[in-house]
This record gives C-alpha cells, structure tokens and sequence, in this order.
C-alpha cells in the first residue's frame, strides 16, 4: 500500500474512533516580519503576549497526553516558531515521542545551527512560506526586505543537507507578480510549491473583535486580494502548474453546467453534511495560549487545555464539532468540490458556521467566468 | 540480537508502526507498520529472546510447518536488521 493510501486510511479509522491523530501547536502568535496580511500577528518583541505563551514544559506535557491519545503527526506553527529560543528542546522531545513533526516557518531565522538540528534529528518536511521573489517584495509586503536573502538561503541550506523542504506562497496584491518566479525557484530544485490565494482576514489578530463580512473596498485594513482578484491569480496559477487535462475538464464542466470534479484538497473528506474535513474528528489545534480548537483559523469552539486537560479537551472539541454544520446552499452547490470554502471561512468572512461565504462565493463566481471564457477559446 | 533505540513503537487505531526518531528513508517514507508476525518478533527481540527461542513460541503460538515459520523469521530479522530496527 502507498503511503498517501495508508495515512488516508489510518485518518479515517481515527476520526470514526475519535482518536486525535494529527495536531499543530501553535507555539507562538509572534513573528519576526510583519506581513500586512498575516490573519494573526504579534511583534516579536511584545511582551504581554509573551507572558501567555505556553512554557516549554507545558508544551511538552501536551504533546505527552496527546500522544497517549493517538497523536501520531505534529506540525509546529506560529507566528514565527523559531522565535521561540526553547525551539530545539520542545522539537527534539517530541520527536522523541514518537511524534511524526513538521515545521511551518518563514525561514528567516534558520541559521546553521537549525540547520544541523534538522539535519541530525530530521523532520518529516518543513514548510517554508516565502512571500516574494526580491528584497522589494519582501520590503512592500512583509516590511523586511532583508528576510528575502535570509529566507532565500534557508532553502538552500536545508535542501543541502537533506531536509525535505515543501514551499508555500500567501498570494496578496503586494506580492503576485513574482509568484512565477518563484514557481521556478521552487521547479529548479524539484521541490513541492503551494500557492495560497485565499488569505483569511485577521480573524484571530483580537479574538474580542466583531467579525463583520469583509466589504471589500470599504474595509480600510483589508491587505488581500479581492475576491475577483483572488480569482484571476488563482485561475493563472493553476492554468501554469496544474495537469493540463484537469483544466480542460473543469472548464468544459463549467460551460457546460455539470458539477465540477473534486481536487485535492488539504483537508480530508468525511460523508456528512457536518463539517467534512478532519477538524475536531481526527485533528486538532492548539494555540499560543492553551486552547484547543479544531482548526487555528476558528476561534470556537475552544477548550483550555489548563482547565480539563487534554483529554477532556479534545473529547469536548469533538462533541462541538458535531454542531458544525456547513451552510445549506454549500452542500448542494456545483462548485463545492473546488470552491476552498469550508466552516472556519464561512465563521472568519460572516461570523457564522452555516452563513454562506460571501468572499468565497464572488470569486467562485468570477472563477468559473473565467474557466468558461478559457472553454470557448479552445 | 536487541531493539535499536532508533525507532519508537506506537499503536495507533489497532496498527502497531515504528517511526524513526532520526529521521527516514526513502523506503520507509515515516514509519514502518508491522503485522502481526513482524510485531510478535519484536516484542519477543524486546523481551531479549534469541532467535532460536522466538521460532518455538512462533510454532506454540501458530499452526505453521517449520520450515515456513524459520523462513519467515529470517526474512523478518533481515528486514529489522536492514532497516536498523535490531542490532
């Protein structure tokens, strides 16, 4: 059996047995850059935020219970991760768990030291975001146009040394026009890139705000694409990287009506109107601070890890789930297996589960104009 | 013949899997999941028992010809000691 095959199947075994097979720490909301679009920032000098990070030892008590429970895979996030001097201790230990880890970094921060760590006690990828292709790129977007070369060397410094390297890109109007030059960068070395070009507003920035839907043009804040723009870049992204005979069906499906075929998609599939990915049944999340939740991009349901431990936690997290349920007009829509709606973008963009995502259904709309203007071109 | 310390033995939703803790092959991707056979001689390797030992409790426990069961046990051991499961 492959691989892919055999996580897909030991997912789905864990989610019917409630068992919390994949989680992401969240060790820190800060980060070294400071990208306008970021959904979660915090300076990396702030100190209150500081103060409500969890310790190394209660991060490694966690991972402990949680891996008493089933947690097999592990993926360490931030904010930026390595900001956190503990980085290499909280790392090690729970590779020595038994804990399948990857990394989400920025890359900035990873020196030779890092370096030689991932190298001797290997992840199982790292995942570095770059966000642009220049040091004005990187000015522009993340206010740092020192990080590109940083950014830049880690890359190489990991792929030398063996480290399985993923690139991901957060498309924004800042940043869209080098995003083929680094799908080049990424081709050259035969390295995995993932395009991102849906950003999700700033949902957890205060986790006290209103969420009121995002009125594009209107929200004085608002750093991400339109959803018309969101689009374009998508539709020019897959036209350049995904299998031709993909782009041919999904076009023609388009203009001629029919229901889109399914992609790939990060999050897994369960047959229920319930929420259908793996949030909440066989994944988790827990923040800088302690809570648990199904997906980092929600801010409920929530459970402290302080007050029930984890176990409860996640069986309290599991029984929430089961109110999760996606917004009627999602369930029976024809884009539904393309469209990147799901529960916590449905919560971020109309501050409801089932209210239908309004971002995500203009540039569907928009999407789908251009896979039929495409279509009546061949 | 004794269990590395470069795996960890996990049991996850009834699969028992060894996942390397410095780091892995292209052959074994994240982990190795054993069967029945292969978990059974680990566990006994574990228990510091030679190879001798373990092909009689495998011909107590299961209705097998020796033959086949010191073959299995051989290819078994090769394959621990290939992928640096036993030293």
């Amino acid at each position: 059996m492959k691989y892919a095959e055999y996580v897909n199947r030991l997912f789905a075994k864990s989610a019917k047995m409630g068992i919390p097979l994949s989680g992401t720490f969240e060790l820190t909301a800060r980060c070294n850059l400071r990208c306008r679009m970021c959904y979660i920032h915090r300076e990396e000098n702030d100190a209150e935020i500081k103060t409500d990070e969890l310790s190394s030892e209660e991060w490694l008590n966690i991972a402990k219970e949680a891996q008493q429970c089933g947690m097999l895979f592990l993926l360490l996030t931030g904010g930026e991760p390595f900001i956190r001097p503990d980085f290499e201790e909280i790392y090690r230990r729970c590779r020595e768990l038994g804990i399948i880890v990857s990394i989400n970094t920025n890359g900035t921060m990873l020196g030779e030291k890092q370096v030689e760590l991932l190298k001797n006690f290997p992840p199982q990828r790292v995942n570095i975001t770059l966000y642009g292709a220049s040091e004005a790129t990187y000015e522009k977007l993340c206010r740092s146009g020192g990080a590109f070369e940083r950014a830049y060397r880690a890359v190489e410094l990991l792929t030398e040394a063996g480290v399985p390297v993923k690139i991901n890109y957060s498309a924004t109007p800042y940043n869209i026009g080098d995003l083929d030059a680094v799908v080049r960068f990424a081709n050259e070395r035969n390295l995995p890139l993932q395009a991102a070009t849906y950003m999700f507003p700033p949902v957890r920035a205060d986790e006290n705000s209103e969420i009121l839907p995002c009125e594009i043009g209107e929200c004085e804040t608002c750093e991400r694409f339109t959803p018309e723009e969101s689009a374009a870049a998508r539709w020019a992204h897959e036209l350049r990287t995904l299998d031709p005979a993909i782009i041919e069906k999904r076009a023609e499906a388009v203009a001629l009506n029919m229901d889109i075929p399914p992609a790939e998609t990060e999050c897994g599939d369960i047959p229920t109107e319930r929420i259908r990915c793996r949030a909440g049944a066989a994944a988790f999340w827990i923040t800088y601070n302690g809570q648990l939740r199904p997906c980092g991009m929600m801010r409920e349901p929530s459970a402290s890890l302080s007050e029930r431990g984890f176990s409860a936690a996640w069986n309290d997290i599991r029984a929430m789930r089961e109110n999760i349920m996606v917004p009627a007009k999602c369930t029976a829509c024809r884009f539904r297996n393309i469209c990147e709606a799901c529960p916590a973008v449905c919560f971020a963009e109309n501050g409801r589960f089932d209210a239908e995502p309004t971002f995500m259904c203009k540039k569907m709309d928009a999407y789908t104009r251009l896979a039929a203007e495409y279509h009546k071109r061949r | 013949m004794q269990i590395s310390k470069n795996y960890v033995l996990r049991t996850i939703a009834g699969d028992n899997l060894l996942v390397p803790l410095g780091g892995s092959s292209a052959e074994t991707k994240g982990m190795i999941l054993l069967n029945e056979m292969s978990l059974f001689v680990y566990e006994s390797i574990q228990k510091g028992q030679t190879e001798d030992e373990i092909l009689s409790r495998i011909l107590y426990e299961y209705d097998v010809e020796v033959s086949h069961a010191a073959a299995d046990l051989s290819e078994i051991i090769s394959e621990f000691t290939k992928l640096g499961i036993i030293e």
